[in-house]
């Protein structure tokens, strides 16, 4: 019995993968491989769509009709940060504890609110703003040169200003 | 149906508001506390519909009633035995169980019009019965009614059921609380004068036939199932307890059955079904077995590539020869369509026919070319 446009037929999986790496079979096997789906060749798919985001975590949305899976990466605002902040790609295996010290701009950050926008509960963009540069003190960056709670401080007191949309 | 003016993404195309859906609540103000429990919605909608063409003039449903086909001839479930026996085997189990349903779904509609014989104008006759199930099956939607079982969950709404299906259409539909009504958004802009599709949901040819009664060109989700070739694949070598061995081995870790074949592309699922019945000599009790048999699963887990080389060469050899199977099959019942009048049925059969032929030429090419599956 199979009523048209039903939402259950579609199946989703997230994972997290580091972008443009192939990621070991054995993580996607046991998911997808009962699924009808080669972990290898999904692998190989994943790889492929996580080409922008070299060397970084990332989140991964397999998205699976009908035994045929669709891959998309999710933006969460840590990878986005990270990427505005255009380190070089490193070996995650050779390097640990990676430090991000570099700047990005206001404008990066404003960008990167307007991403994620659809996920905060903000009532402002310049809410998500404040989100996001807490999320860039995270991580371990200035933002325009300046810290980021500092930056936050600033809003808050009026002097700097974010756009509405 | 027709765009009027142009559409963009995102745009609804097309609601109906809840006063017009067909649903379990809806009815329940019709029939009240008469339906019974074991009754579902499909059964109800079905029998609802078969009481309104008994008394049509009425209801004030005519103009429906007077759009929806007359006959299902198009549906398998009503196709005479030697077109029955034409369908690829899947299809085939698909129709024996969809015809099972509708015989018992009608008994159970006796029994409840047995208590409550004042809503028939005439006896329910089985045809009658089953033309107003299949008009339920072919245009119900997907609506969320909360607490109820998943046989429960769909409507049937007027109007929205004359849209077409393909598979490349982006739609969302789902009921608004704001508007009170279903609406379906499209996720693809369409032009003043084109047809405007839905997208009913990633079926391939089989299945759309089977439930719906028609096929798409091109559809992506086509594959071909090689279960009982699969089954009955004879391997030189090979026992007959080992063979139910490993049966059941394949069936205590989940891979048992569903093997499949897409174009260029081999089931996973079937691999590892094949990898497994490929490790001979097998016997449970061996050192040599176990191990293998640890091998399998670290196959299958994804640690490991393959079992042996020798193992991975003989998969390509025997997936061929379950496409040489198919490919047989194909070429038979092509030539037995080929030779009938031409009906849109025949069509229909030919078309899955030829899609299923060119899935397996395509596994036999990619064989051929050695590349990995």
């Amino acid at each position: 019995m199979p009523p048209k446009l039903d939402p259950n037929e579609i199946k989703i999986i997230y994972l997290r993968a580091t972008g443009g790496e192939v990621g070991a079979s054995s993580a996607l096997a046991p998911k997808i491989g009962p699924l009808g789906l080669s972990p290898k060749k999904v692998g190989e798919d994943i790889a492929k769509a996580t080409q922008d985001w070299k060397g970084l975590r990332v989140t991964v949305q397999l998205t699976i009709q009908n035994r045929q899976a669709a891959v998309s990466v999710v933006p969460s605002a840590s990878s986005l940060v990270i990427k505005a902040l255009k380190e070089a790609p490193r070996d995650r295996k050779k390097e640990k504890n990676i430090k991000h010290n570099g700047n990005i701009s206001l404008d990066d950050v404003i960008e990167i609110a307007r991403i994620m926008r659809h996920k905060s509960l903000a009532r402002e963009l310049s809410g998500t703003v404040k989100e996001i540069l807490g999320t860039a003190f995270s991580v371990g960056c200035t933002v325009d040169g300046q810290n980021p709670k500092d930056l936050g401080d600033a809003i808050d007191a009026g002097e700097v200003e974010i756009p509405e949309a | 149906m027709m765009a009027t003016k142009d559409i963009e993404a995102g745009e609804v195309i097309v609601q109906v508001p809840e006063r017009n859906l067909v649903t379990m609540k809806s009815l329940q103000s019709t029939y009240g506390a008469r339906i019974a429990r074991k009754v579902n919605s499909h059964m109800i909608i079905a029998l609802h519909i078969a009481l309104l063409v008994q008394a049509p003039e009425r209801s004030g449903w005519l103009p429906y009633l007077r759009m929806l086909p007359k006959k299902f001839d198009t549906m398998p479930v009503r196709y005479p035995p030697e077109l029955l026996e034409l369908l690829p085997q899947n299809a085939q189990v698909h129709v024996k169980k969809q015809k099972a349903k509708i015989e018992a779904d009608y008994n159970i509609t006796l029994d409840f019009l047995q208590s409550n014989a004042d809503l028939l104008t005439r006896p329910l006759q089985y045809e009658e019965y089953e033309w107003a199930w299949l008009v339920v099956n072919t245009r119900c939607i997907y609506l969320d009614a909360k607490n109820q079982s998943a046989a429960d969950n769909i409507a049937l709404a007027p109007m929205l059921d004359f849209l077409n299906h393909t598979h490349d259409a982006k739609t969302e539909g789902a009921f608004c609380t704001k508007t009170k009504s279903y609406q379906i958004k499209t996720l693809l802009p369409y032009k003043k004068g084109e047809q405007v599709f839905i997208n009913y949901g990633p079926h391939d040819n089989c299945f759309i036939l089977v439930e719906y009664g028609f096929v798409t060109p091109n559809n992506p989700y086509n594959y071909v199932t090689v279960d009982n070739d699969f089954m009955q694949l004879s391997i030189p070598g090979e026992s007959a307890t080992a063979k139910k061995d490993k049966l059941e081995l394949l069936d205590m870790a989940g891979y048992h059955g569903d093997y499949v074949l897409h174009r260029n592309d081999v089931s996973f699922r079937l691999l590892a079904g094949m990898r497994l019945r490929l490790v001979n000599p097998f016997n449970k009790s061996s050192v040599a077995t176990q191990l293998a048999i640890a091998q399998w699963h670290n196959v299958v887990n994804g640690e490991l590539d393959q079992i042996s080389p020798e193992n991975e060469r003989l998969v390509p050899i025997h997936i061929e020869r379950l496409c040489d199977e198919i490919l047989a099959l194909a070429k038979k019942n092509l030539g037995i369509l080929a030779r009938k009048k031409t009906t849109f049925t025949v069509m229909h059969l030919q078309q899955v026919w030829i899609e299923a032929r060119d899935i397996i030429l395509s596994i036999i090419d990619k064989i051929h070319r050695k590349e990995e599956l």
